[in-house]
């Protein structure tokens, strides 16, 4: 009976004071109070939720429904919550949910653990993606849902939709192992939407990311890294930029032997010895599920043959194309170059009628209207991210952490680098 | 004029921008220690090892027209 009233008074605290800014921040105390209590009573509260209104209520329904969503749940009891939980997200409002953000990542987390224990990834896909617009104070902020969006996304393979959020540029970065995922996911919905650009961009960032010890995020990202090199670039280099973690640089290589070896393969050219050694380790590849993408890498070898002949002929027929490239018949031949013209890969026209195709040169002439306005965007980009990192470095040389480390780290570095900064630095 | 692909692993011939004089030592920022080798690959070493990795989709593309 107590504990009854204690939280109808609590209910009425919540209906009461969420007003205005001064009352949530009056209600938020009590509810920080009340918080042992909401635990203690969650298997209680799921009914009195419906006494409250998660727009208007958006604080106290979110402490309610966070000890709710605390305990332990069934298959069926998950079906129930994530109707409750997706209506939340849709409803609450944003002012009042940043006012408790790891309550509304924990719900939220919650919930991406309910549709996947239902097998209905789906059923989060548009609510995660609220759910980040509304947690994150600028689009620069990577939050702990971005990488539980884009798991669900692949899940799914609603990869379009998961591209939408990875066009924001970050430069706000809690956790690092939020980063890591981020950017393997999203390398794979790249990969996904065949956008290999920027997959090779956000892997890249997974394995050259600041890391005292290696991580099996970095591992997965080198393996994808290197076989995305070979499909978009036609090569690899083994090398590391010198910003990459000494851990990384050190045991990387150790962990993706089956991969460089295929880069090697490749680099010879020889499609049959590709061939073989593909299925030699095709395991392996299974295994890490990288086989799909390897088959893309063996067939990358006869869009890099057909590209060499298009810098030598003018006209060639199918069949010798078939025949230079080692497809094995003129119509295989056929369906490479359609691909590849669809692609934009190269520009040929094929004459049907005599089976030669024609090779063109790119149509484009970078004087048009369109061409101008991207070239001008992409200036503008570029300002801006100048802007902004030079503010970042500012910044950077003003924190103490930074500055106590450089200070010890002075007599590795030339005067002039660190001119004025004391050689011991104690703070 | 078409764009060049950017290699992000490769060596340019036009010094960039991320170049650092080769006698310095990278700068160990996260307080990285000296580690001895690892022996033989263990994945239980590796940080992160619970992250979720199980997709359906490995993008074999071989079966669309």
């Amino acid at each position: 009976m107590v504990k009854m009233n204690s939280l109808e008074a609590l209910v009425a605290q919540i209906q009461g004071l969420s007003g205005n800014s001064s009352d949530i921040h009056q209600l938020h105390g009590h509810l920080k109070q009340s918080d042992q209590f909401l635990y203690s009573e969650s298997t209680r509260l799921a009914p009195v939720l419906t006494q409250l209104d998660p727009a208007k209520h958006s604080l106290g329904y979110l402490y309610l429904l966070e000890a709710v969503t605390s305990a332990p749940f069934s298959k069926e009891r998950a079906n129930e919550l994530v109707v409750v939980v997706a209506r939340f997200i849709n409803a609450c409002t944003a002012k009042q949910i940043r006012l408790a953000p790891d309550k509304f990542i924990s719900v939220c987390r919650r919930f991406k653990d309910q549709v996947m224990l239902l097998e209905a990834p789906m059923r989060a896909v548009a609510p995660l993606l609220t759910a980040i617009q509304k947690l994150q104070p600028s689009t620069e902020h990577l939050t702990t849902l971005h990488p539980d969006f884009l798991l669900v996304c692949l899940s799914t393979k609603c990869y379009k939709t998961g591209l939408h959020l990875l066009e924001d540029n970050i430069s706000e970065v809690d956790q690092p192992r939020d980063f890591f995922l981020y950017c393997y996911y999203g390398g794979m919905i790249c990969i996904g939407q065949k956008h290999f650009g920027k997959a090779l961009e956000l892997l890249h960032n997974v394995v050259t990311a600041p890391m005292s010890t290696l991580s099996a995020i970095a591992v997965e990202a080198y393996k994808k890294y290197i076989l995305v090199s070979l499909i978009h670039l036609g090569q690899f280099t083994t090398s590391f930029p010198k910003y990459t973690s000494s851990a990384a640089q050190r045991s990387l290589k150790n962990y993706c032997q089956p991969y460089l070896e295929l880069a090697n393969s490749y680099s010879t050219g020889k499609i049959s010895e590709l061939q073989t050694f593909v299925q030699m380790n095709r395991d392996k590849f299974v295994v890490d599920t990288n086989l799909g993408l390897v088959k893309q890498v063996v067939s990358s070898v006869y869009k890099r043959n057909i590209q060499r002949l298009t810098q030598t002929y003018l006209t060639l027929s199918l069949q010798d194309i078939a025949n230079t490239v080692q497809l094995s018949s003129p119509k295989e031949a056929e369906m490479h170059v359609l691909q590849m013209i669809q692609d934009g890969e190269i520009y040929a026209a094929i004459n049907q009628k005599d089976g030669m195709v024609r090779f063109l040169e790119d149509p484009e002439q970078y004087k048009t209207c369109e061409m101008i306005e991207h070239v001008d965007s992409s200036i503008q980009r570029m300002m801006a991210l100048s802007k902004k990192l030079t503010a970042m470095d500012e910044k950077m040389s003003c924190d103490p952490s930074y500055v106590s480390k450089a200070g010890r780290e002075r007599q590795r570095f030339d005067f002039d680098d660190f001119d004025g900064v004391p050689q011991r630095f104690n703070l | 004029m078409k764009p060049m692909p950017v290699d992000f692993f490769g060596e340019d011939d036009v010094g960039s921008a991320m170049d650092v004089d080769d006698d310095v030592e990278t700068l160990e920022i996260f307080g990285e220690g000296g580690a001895g080798p690892i022996a033989a690959v263990d994945h239980h070493r590796l940080a992160d090892n619970d992250f979720f990795n199980s997709f359906e989709d490995d993008f074999d593309d071989s079966d669309i027209n």
